[in-house]
């Protein structure tokens, strides 16, 4: 059990059992030994080796083991393996935490996920990759409009969303799986993913769970997830509305003002167009050419639309040690920090910084 | 006598000015190095001057410890390190956890909380019933979990006593 939580923990790091050893003052041997379960490490070697590894010890004693299976990334295809494994780990050590919290709580993700029994079975064309947007759309009761509270929405229906501050050097936006059976949906936090490419992730990573097993061979899944996410963000009729059927071209400030209303890019905005065909292959792509000159494939013009955060781990663990569920030595160690320090936060001693997610 | 500390235990004391006389009752109170340096060292590390003293835990503690933590899921790991030593050592765990004492109770572990290190205090004379009250009230401002019924009948039984 402990062994395996510090090989675990040694791979996550992207470590070799010399360079941990190295790292921490221990043999190999001995490590290779603790990670093999043939001996038990003393409470100063497995301090050594948290240290070393960045996790408190309390992580090789977890009890609950998140397994993440059906992993799809949206990610750019020369993403290093070592930052997949990271990214990952990252997941992983989220999910365990809120395991953890959900012996003493409730929480939202008891809700279970289930996809519309009116989905077509076989989904053939990318036409009706639009209509299992449509589908999903209605029975979760979701109108026409669009969607402030996207990660809430998601959560309500059972996909539990994390962010992770891992991008692998920008080369990685999220990744769908499930975790124990019950289906995840990973996203990267902070400075560089504006709110508008953060939701069209999640959108497109709901389209590989929903649309799993589905396609058309045919059929390109990353593709398949783009129109998906496009439509369920933004759904044909509202589209349609706000663009009218048919136009010669589009201004780049309406498209803003859309994406602001609806926290679809512009660049979005501009493909739901041109997959709706209210502007034709040509005109698309002379207008990608003008994003391109300004630069806008990297980053859309200010202001950027909002992020959103996932529902508060740390806002829950609180309110559980409110209402004596949890103790604060328990409470302290979801958060991942030191009891001492915790007492301090609680009193608001020193302003809690950016790492409590 | 022997005696061994959650990290709890301190903070309850951290909201008064009590912490040194802990340390002038006759005990020896040591606690797991492992809880010292993950929950007390970045704020607390006065309290080895005042005489705690750190207990390493040998690979049989800790295998040990790791069963007791899958029987008793409440208490976070480092409380669960300090009940198994206070197993081991077969001496009384000092510990406000709730959690932890009744992990404690099913251990066979005896425990003493805040009140009875308070009660020991007042009958070495090392402080006044006023000053405890004094003390108790301060660990109410700080949003400290006392059972407050407990904390009254304590302080009127030793005013009477008096």
């Amino acid at each position: 059990m402990i062994g395996d939580r510090i090989k675990q923990a040694r791979e996550a790091a992207g470590l070799t059992l010399r360079e941990l050893a190295a790292l921490c003052d221990l043999s190999a041997m001995a490590i290779s030994k603790y990670e093999r379960g043939e001996i038990s490490p003393s409470s100063t070697a497995l301090l050594a080796l948290a240290k070393a590894l960045g996790v408190r010890t309390e992580y090789f004693f977890r009890q609950h083991e998140a397994v993440l299976d059906e992993v799809e990334y949206r990610k750019h295809p020369d993403m290093a393996e070592k930052e997949k494994s990271r990214i990952l780990a990252d997941a992983r050590e989220q999910l365990e935490r809120w395991l953890a919290l959900e012996e003493f709580i409730p929480t939202q993700w008891a809700t279970r996920f289930v996809t519309p029994a009116d989905l077509p079975g076989k989904v053939n064309t990318l036409d009706e990759v639009e209509d299992v947007a449509m589908k999903l759309r209605k029975s979760w009761k979701l109108g026409n409009d669009a969607l402030p509270a996207l990660i809430d929405t998601l959560e309500q229906h059972g996909v539990k969303v994390f962010t992770t501050l891992i991008d692998g050097d920008r080369k990685f936006d999220g990744l769908s799986a499930t975790a124990n059976g019950k289906p995840i949906i990973l996203i990267v936090g902070g400075e560089h993913q504006p709110g508008d490419r953060q939701r069209f992730t999640l959108a497109h990573e709901l389209g590989h769970l929903v649309l799993k097993g589905r396609l058309n061979k045919n059929l390109d899944e990353e593709k398949a997830c783009h129109r998906f996410a496009g439509a369920f963000l933004a759904p044909r009729d509202a589209v349609l509305r706000s663009l009218g059927r048919s136009r010669t071209r589009l201004e780049p400030m309406e498209l803003q003002l859309l994406k602001l209303e609806w926290g679809l890019s512009m660049a979005g905005w501009m493909l739901r167009a041109r997959d709706l065909g209210i502007i034709d292959r040509k005109e698309a792509s002379a207008m990608w050419k003008q994003f391109q000159a300004q630069s806008w494939d990297r980053r859309e013009p200010d202001p950027q639309y909002p992020r959103e955060k996932s529902r508060g781990f740390e806002q829950l663990v609180y309110r559980a040690l409110a209402e004596d569920q949890v103790s604060e030595s328990k409470a302290a160690e979801l958060l991942g920090v030191p009891l001492g320090e915790f007492v301090a936060r609680r009193h608001m001693e020193s302003i809690p910084d950016a790492a409590g997610r | 006598m022997l005696l061994v500390g959650d990290a709890n235990i301190f903070m309850d004391f951290a909201a008064t000015e009590l912490t040194p006389a802990l340390f002038r009752l006759d005990h020896e109170l040591i606690v797991p190095e492992a809880l010292f340096h993950e929950e007390l060292a970045s704020r607390h590390t006065h309290l080895l001057n005042l005489g705690l003293q750190l207990r390493a835990m040998s690979g049989e503690q800790v295998q040990r410890a790791g069963a007791m933590m899958a029987k008793h899921r409440r208490p976070s790991s480092n409380d669960i390190l300090a009940l198994t030593l206070a197993s081991d050592l077969k001496c009384p765990l000092v510990t406000g956890d709730w959690q932890l004492r009744a992990a404690a109770n099913a251990e066979g572990v005896e425990v003493l909380g805040t009140l009875a290190l308070v009660e020991q205090m007042i009958q070495r004379k090392l402080i006044t019933v006023i000053e405890a009250g004094a003390a108790y009230d301060a660990m109410g401002a700080a949003g400290r979990r006392l059972p407050w019924d407990e904390v009254r009948h304590q302080l009127t039984r030793l005013q009477d006593g008096a």
